[in-house]
């Protein structure tokens, strides 16, 4: 390197000039511009367990959903008591949607109550319509079929749930269709057609309205969150001991990994990120530019 | 009157016989080796193996006779349609050029392009199989514009001399357009 | 008496020959090389990287080397053509894949490339791109036979994401015995050597060029009382067509004199459009579309200022092209396009949309009261900077230096690639090697080069093209005079050997 060394002359990073050095030549500053992990973020553990609560909370949703269909198959559960149950349970939620942040939302999208109502009602009334119709859709599907289909709808289920507003594969709509698409199937596979209504609604309340509640929970009221989140998985581990041990047990292992053991292993692989940054990188454009267009 | 001996792009002997009748017109004649004896047998051979390879599993006499008669018969479609044994380039130069294909056989197929059409005789390079080889080939005249090269007709396709040949065809031809 | 004359004056010669401080004398020795330029890119595809090839094979040829290149067939163009100077061009009839990229086995394209490696002599491979897979299938084989090797990587490329990690492990694995690689700008070699991993004493600097001569300026052809900027590029993400069309309303609303050209095609023409609809500018915004190489320098000079938004750039001709046309240029301060041009002649912009706006009203101010340079200065400045003389120049240096190398051996490339390019990806790649070797083996017994006849030279120390015009140069086509060329050879060598 220093062979090249001209007293006076400093090698300039430009090419508009000629300079008296060799085409490879390689100065000390080579490099200097080099960045590493600039854009690492520093985790705090506890707000890790927070955010990844959700997935367990979903994971804990579908455990109790797939529980209680099991009940409703072997007749421990009757369709009247689980409508039942969910009827009153949805009324509790839906006070309690707007409790949470003071109506300020309903407020903002200018949507009534009466327009709620009616839209249930009507959902209410066709499922009821075309449940005997579910009963009998699935027939020539052997049964083993049916609950290879669910099992896996459930799990596109839980990976295309939109669990942070900012995920690439996310999307709400694909996950809600694909667990409608579970319960219709798994419905279909019960004693009666009153079964199947009862099931259907149930997979609308713990899919559909659930997710909702909780998203609005999370964001104003994170104590109650949390309680509930706790709630909801204690209740599911139970109902899932109840039915098999061995399931329980490995369920309760599998929430507590999600929720306290991946966190604490996302920080720890923190340290050894070793990501390299310089002029070369691609310029992201930060601001948003749609509003030019719309 | 001359016979040369040089190669084709595979390596394999081949003849070349220039032969000029007169100032105005030559004939050029590219001979590839004969059908080897060795090869023929060693085909016929592996094709009957496998015939009978075939029946002493099965026991059906009739692949046998199916594997005689396709010997014969590819024995004898090969030597009419596929092996070439001698290409000739005939020029006559104010006639036109005649190309002349002998299959071993003794068939042969011949095709004649008129002067006024021929725009020249050139040596080219092509794209052939995994190689690049040179080639030579007639340059016709586009039928509206005389002045500009319209398809082109490659000769002695089958032999494929090595440049050192084509070269020596060329020059002759040359000589003989020239004249014309 | 005698003797000892000619004693002295080989002792001076030696003298001169060991001390090598003569410059005229190492001149002098330098040899020619025979050099196949290989890529995917090649006319009648359009871009920087087809423009540099052509441009420095021409120059080099006027340099006495001989050049032939090798790239995919174009649809119809495919087979061998001759070019200007009798630049030999070889369309291989390989598949394209994506983006006009070759599909790869790694191996078929082996008796091919071996072929016209063993017709033409050729002794440096010189590919160009990293996006161009037969660039580094050429490169494989080439090591293969025992060829010296040159890379020149015409782009930029980031770490973050899953398909540069993967391309960088590619890139890596084809570049580590590799002789010498080039890049086009400073930025572009840091690049080069973190992603290839590489010794940075083998990579050369030796920056594009632009031919001045196509590129003068003509003020008389700019409108008056309105100020105009002109946009040349593709109209991609990458070039920052989005911060374009950021910058459109925000300028357009405040300058009532102030006109857009944008030239070039490309998915975010439907942005700008939309913008231009949105604020009813169609007659300030013109979209010209595609633009043909020889209309870019009349779409130029209509402008005043030359705008560049692109988000990476390793060198950006788009800009010494504007300033050769005597605009002032403004750009984004991206890859290496800080090291083009003088501060003077440019202002270089965050990529945001408030500073590009900045920036260009900066450049407004300064046209209205004058206070810009005038074009012609500009292009005189310019036209000395880059030229493709020099680049040609510089890259033979690298010829010269990677011809004293040793290439490599099967079983030092072996432990190179063992050692060298991680323990996964390094042994499937010298497993590879070896079955590339072993092909060459069989190709080598079926196909002696005793059988390969040496194709005859067009360029070189002792090309034909030389001592030989061509009878009829058709213009419009190139693809007849193959033939003339091919024809006038053979002729030559009658001469030869009478």
């Amino acid at each position: 390197k220093c062979a090249y060394r001209h007293p006076g002359v400093r090698w300039r990073k430009v090419l508009y000039e000629p300079q008296p050095f060799p085409d490879n030549y390689v100065d000390e500053r080579f490099l200097e511009e080099l960045r590493k992990n600039i854009y690492v973020r520093r985790y705090r553990y506890w707000s890790v367990v927070f955010e990844s609560g959700l997935v367990a909370q979903q994971l804990a949703c579908v455990s109790v959903f797939v529980v209680l269909w099991w009940y409703m198959d072997r007749g421990l559960l009757t369709p009247h008591w689980l409508f039942g149950t969910g009827l009153l349970l949805s009324t509790v939620g839906y006070v309690a949607y707007d409790l949470v942040d003071g109506g300020l939302g309903r407020h903002q999208s200018g949507r009534t109550r009466w327009a709620d109502l009616k839209s249930a009602i009507v959902f209410v009334l066709f499922t009821y319509g075309f449940s005997p119709l579910l009963k009998t859709l699935t027939e020539s599907i052997s049964t083993d079929t049916i609950y290879a289909m669910s099992f896996l709808m459930l799990l596109a289920h839980l990976v295309f749930f939109e669990y942070s507003t900012h995920m690439a594969v996310a999307s709400s709509s694909l996950s809600l269709s694909v667990a409608i698409f579970a319960s219709v199937c798994l419905a279909s596979r019960l004693p009666g057609s009153l079964h199947a209504f009862a099931t259907v609604t149930c997979a609308i309340e713990v899919f559909a309205l659930w997710p909702l509640l909780l998203r609005r929970l999370k964001s104003h009221v994170p104590q109650g969150y949390v309680a509930v989140s706790l709630l909801v998985s204690v209740a599911s581990v139970a109902v899932a001991l109840s039915v098999t041990v061995v399931g329980g047990v490995l369920l309760a292992l599998l929430l507590l990994c999600i929720s306290l053991l991946c966190p604490y292993l996302l920080i720890c692989l923190q340290l050894h990120k070793d990501n390299i940054h310089g002029p070369w990188d691609e310029a992201e454009i930060t601001e948003d530019l749609s509003r030019f267009l719309r | 009157m001359s016979d040369e001996a040089f190669s084709d792009i595979n390596g394999n002997r081949i003849s070349l016989d220039c032969q000029r009748h007169s100032d105005f017109c030559g004939e050029f004649t590219v001979s590839s080796p004969k059908l080897s004896f060795l090869k023929v047998t060693g085909c016929t051979c592996a094709l009957w193996l496998c015939a009978y390879t075939i029946f002493f599993f099965t026991e059906v006499t009739e692949v046998l006779s199916v594997a005689i008669m396709l010997s014969l018969v590819g024995m004898m479609g090969h030597l009419h349609f596929l092996k070439i044994d001698h290409e000739s380039l005939l020029v006559i130069g104010s006639l036109g050029i005649q190309m002349t294909s002998s299959y071993a056989s003794g068939r042969e197929s011949t095709t004649f392009i008129e002067m006024s059409k021929v725009k020249d005789v050139v040596i080219n390079e092509a794209i052939y199989m995994q190689r690049v080889i040179y080639y030579l080939c007639i340059l016709l005249k586009e039928p509206l514009h005389p002045n500009e090269v319209g398809d082109i007709v490659p000769v002695f396709q089958s032999c494929k001399p090595r440049l050192n040949c084509l070269i020596e065809i060329y020059k002759q031809c040359q000589e003989i357009l020239a004249q014309s | 008496m005698g003797k000892k004359k000619e004693k002295c004056r080989k002792k001076t010669l030696l003298q001169k020959t060991l001390d090598g401080t003569t410059p005229t004398l190492n001149n002098c020795i330098s040899q020619k090389h025979k050099i196949c330029m290989v890529s995917d890119f090649f006319y009648p595809n359009m871009g920087g990287v087809e423009s540099h090839i052509y441009q420095l094979s021409q120059c080099l040829i006027e340099r006495g080397h001989k050049v032939i290149i090798v790239t995919h067939a174009y649809g119809n163009r495919k087979g061998i053509r001759f070019l200007t100077k009798g630049l030999k061009v070889y369309y291989l009839p390989l598949k394209v894949m994506y983006n006009q990229s070759t599909a790869t086995t790694i191996f078929h394209s082996l008796p091919l490339l071996r072929c016209i490696f063993v017709r033409e002599c050729i002794t440096i491979v010189h590919s160009h791109s990293s996006f161009s897979v037969l660039a580094h299938d050429a490169l494989f084989h080439a090591k293969t036979m025992g060829l010296h090797t040159v890379f020149t990587d015409h782009s930029l490329f980031g770490f973050a994401d899953v398909s540069s990690v993967l391309t960088n492990k590619l890139l890596t694995v084809s570049l580590c015995d590799t002789n010498h690689i080039i890049c086009v700008s400073f930025t572009s070699k840091e690049n080069t050597v973190l992603r290839g991993a590489l010794n940075p004493e083998i990579v050369s600097v030796i920056p594009n060029a632009v031919d001045p001569t196509d590129f003068t300026p003509d003020p008389s052809r700019r409108e008056d009382g309105k100020i105009t900027i002109v946009v040349i590029s593709r109209l991609v993400y990458r070039k920052g067509i989005d911060l374009l069309a950021g910058i459109i309303p925000k300028l357009c609303l405040k300058h009532p004199d102030l006109n857009f050209i944008i030239g070039g095609e490309g998915p975010k023409r439907l942005v700008i459009e939309e913008v231009r609809e949105k604020y009813q500018l169609h007659e300030r915004v013109r979209l010209l579309g595609a633009l043909e190489h020889r209309e870019v320098r009349n779409v130029l000079v209509q402008g005043h200022i030359f705008l560049n938004t692109s988000l990476t750039e390793a060198f950006c001709m788009a800009i010494v092209e504007g300033a050769s046309c005597g605009l002032q240029v403004v750009s984004t301060k991206v890859g290496g396009i800080p090291e083009v041009l003088p501060e003077d002649l440019i202002i270089l912009c965050e990529p945001t949309v408030k500073s590009l706006c900045e920036g260009l009203e900066m450049v407004i101010a300064k046209e209205r009261a004058g206070n810009l340079l005038s074009p012609a200065a500009i292009h005189n400045r310019v036209k000395t900077l880059y030229t493709w003389r020099n680049v040609a120049k510089r890259t033979e240096k690298v010829y010269d230096r990677v011809a004293k190398e040793v290439v490599l051996t099967i079983d030092e490339r072996l432990h190179r690639l063992m050692f060298s390019c991680g323990p996964v990806a390094g042994c499937i790649f010298a497993f590879l090697a070896v079955l590339d070797f072993l092909l060459l083996l069989l190709l080598k017994w079926l196909v002696p080069e005793s059988y390969m006849d040496r194709a005859v030279d067009a360029t070189g120390p002792h090309g034909l093209w030389r001592q030989w015009s061509l009878p009829r140069a058709s213009p419009n086509g190139e693809q007849k005079s193959n033939y003339h060329l091919s024809h006038s050879s053979v002729e030559l060598l009658n001469d030869a050997s009478c």
